[in-house]
């Protein structure tokens, strides 16, 4: 019992600094699907084009969306694939709702 | 503010270049101006649309190879020009002979500029990554056109993958976050101003 | 005699030819333009290093077709262009000094080659040159658009038709202001890199830009 427990100790000693990788950093590049490699591989050839304010906008954003609670993250998710699914008329009254929001904020 | 200005700050306003001062002001504007949201929501539309389109395409062997050729050449060219004492210190007088008959063939070829390499594939061959099924693209992206990942990503992409994979996402947070309030903001409570001319004065 | 073979390029240190110019270009390193790795491959080849010349081609050759196919039109000149443009980053490699970004030194010679090309009295007359490509464009010569499908996977149908008129409205525009855009909006230059290339001011970039925007919004207003 006592040696079982000692194994569990050492199995998570070793498992926790991957654990603590993967909530700072995320998953690595070789979970990724072969569709998700090629959406980040476009995604940072953009990226690297910014300017290097923007850049450091996005980061900063970038933090603030993996500070938030998984369920808040996943509604963002659904949000997101709700607005690709808009044809070219919603798309636009979505962006002009949003330009009058802001400016009401 | 006028429609003018305001239009003449919207791809500014897009790229987040706008002072502080500025943006305000055209939020301000917009907030009252039905045409010029809809001229920010195209400009934004069409400046994402533009950000979008593939800044790379795949490079054929074919190309490749007639280019290096032709610096080979050219390089051929400049070490027969240059003086003997040089060229005798690159190359040895075998080689030398070689490279000289290899001028005078190529020369010829090199006029038509044809770049045909008999039996080149028309498109490069799969990255390494191919073999551990890693850098594929999906069926749906011709490989023509689009230049398929690293089997071993940049050192920028390779620490946070998740911030590309999600990079839309996050370009868009604000609009995502607030997303229900947004479509239930209404449109329709002023009249449509009419494109160029001046909004009612809102102070 | 068969010509060199690629894989010949790729020993390290290996002189291409002279190299009268590398001691000038060594001495004229502004503070920090060293550590930028593409000005250090240029002053590599400009020492004679071949290997450095083949890591640029690989670097930027997708990049200068890609803006050549859209700014001359046509695939297969976008290809000889793209052959020229390397060819003379090789031949007057010496020119390259190292204050200037080279990415905007390449697009410089990029953007002069393509528009010459447009230039030439055999290219004048075109008619529909950037429709959709139907089914039988895959064997003519001729201008082609890059597929709006490789895009961004994730995009829509709608996404797509809107890349797709996209390519076809900037090809439609005046040369320069096309050049202009491609450059800025696009491969993401500066104004004053673009200002560079395109051989004007930065007040002119910022009015090409303005009237390429303006165009490409009334042409595309229904798909966006």
């Amino acid at each position: 019992m006592r040696r079982a427990a000692a194994i569990a100790v050492v199995l998570l000693a070793l498992a926790a600094p991957a654990v603590r990788a993967q909530e700072r950093h995320g998953r690595p590049w070789q979970e990724l699907t072969p569709e998700e490699q090629w959406r980040a591989w476009e995604n940072y050839q953009r990226y690297q084009r910014l300017p290097e304010q923007r850049q450091k906008e996005l980061l900063q954003r970038h933090q603030q969306f993996r500070e938030m609670p998984p369920q808040e993250r996943e509604r963002l998710r659904q949000n997101y694939h709700t607005y690709q699914r808009f044809d070219p008329r919603q798309r636009q009254e979505f962006l002009e709702k949003y330009h009058r929001w802001k400016g009401r904020k | 503010m006028r429609c003018q200005r305001a239009r003449k700050w919207m791809t500014a306003a897009v790229d987040g270049e706008l002072s502080p001062r500025r943006r305000r002001a055209l939020d301000g504007h917009l907030a009252a101006c039905a045409a010029c949201r809809r001229e920010l929501a195209v400009t934004e539309r069409m400046l994402t649309a533009l950000e979008g389109l593939p800044m790379e395409a795949a490079v054929s062997p074919r190309l490749e190879q007639a280019t290096l050729r032709r610096v080979r050449l050219a390089a051929a060219d400049e070490a027969e020009r240059a003086p003997a004492s040089r060229w005798r210190r690159w190359l040895p007088l075998p080689a030398f002979a070689l490279a000289t008959a290899a001028v005078l063939v190529l020369a010829i070829g090199i006029v038509r500029r044809t770049g045909e390499v008999p039996g080149a594939p028309a498109v490069r061959p799969a990255p390494k990554g191919d073999a551990r099924g890693v850098a594929q693209a999906p069926p749906s992206l011709p490989r023509r056109f689009a230049k398929a990942p690293p089997a071993e990503p940049p050192a920028k992409l390779a620490e946070a993958p998740d911030l590309f994979v999600d990079m839309s996402i996050i370009r868009n947070l604000d609009k995502l976050t607030h997303f229900e309030a947004i479509q239930t903001t209404t449109l329709d409570d002023e009249p449509a101003t009419p494109d160029g001319q001046e909004p009612p004065s809102n102070g | 005699m068969a010509p060199a073979s690629v894989g010949e390029m790729k020993r390290p240190g290996e002189p291409i030819g002279e190299d009268e110019g590398a001691a000038t270009a060594a001495e004229t390193i502004p503070a920090g333009a060293a550590a930028d790795p593409d000005v250090a491959l240029m002053l590599r080849l400009q020492a004679g290093d071949q290997a450095a010349f083949q890591d640029l081609f690989q670097k930027f050759s997708p990049r200068v077709v890609q803006y050549a196919r859209r700014l001359v039109g046509s695939e297969a000149r976008a290809e000889e262009v793209t052959q020229d443009v390397f060819v003379q980053v090789f031949r007057f490699r010496h020119r390259y000094r190292p204050e200037s970004r080279f990415s905007t030194w390449l697009f410089t010679i990029a953007t002069n080659l393509c528009l010459n090309e447009i230039r030439r009295p055999e290219r004048r007359l075109r008619v529909d040159l950037w429709k959709p490509r139907g089914d039988d464009d895959d064997r003519r010569e001729g201008p082609q658009l890059a597929d709006p499908a490789a895009i961004t996977p994730e995009q829509g149908a709608s996404s797509r038709e809107l890349a797709r008129q996209l390519e076809a409205a900037v090809g439609e525009l005046p040369p320069k202001q096309r050049a202009a855009l491609l450059l800025s909006r696009v491969d993401g230059l500066a104004y004053r890199d673009v200002a560079e290339a395109l051989g004007c001011t930065e007040g002119a970039v910022k009015a090409l830009l303005f009237r390429a925007t303006q165009s490409l919004k009334k042409t595309l207003r229904e798909y966006l």
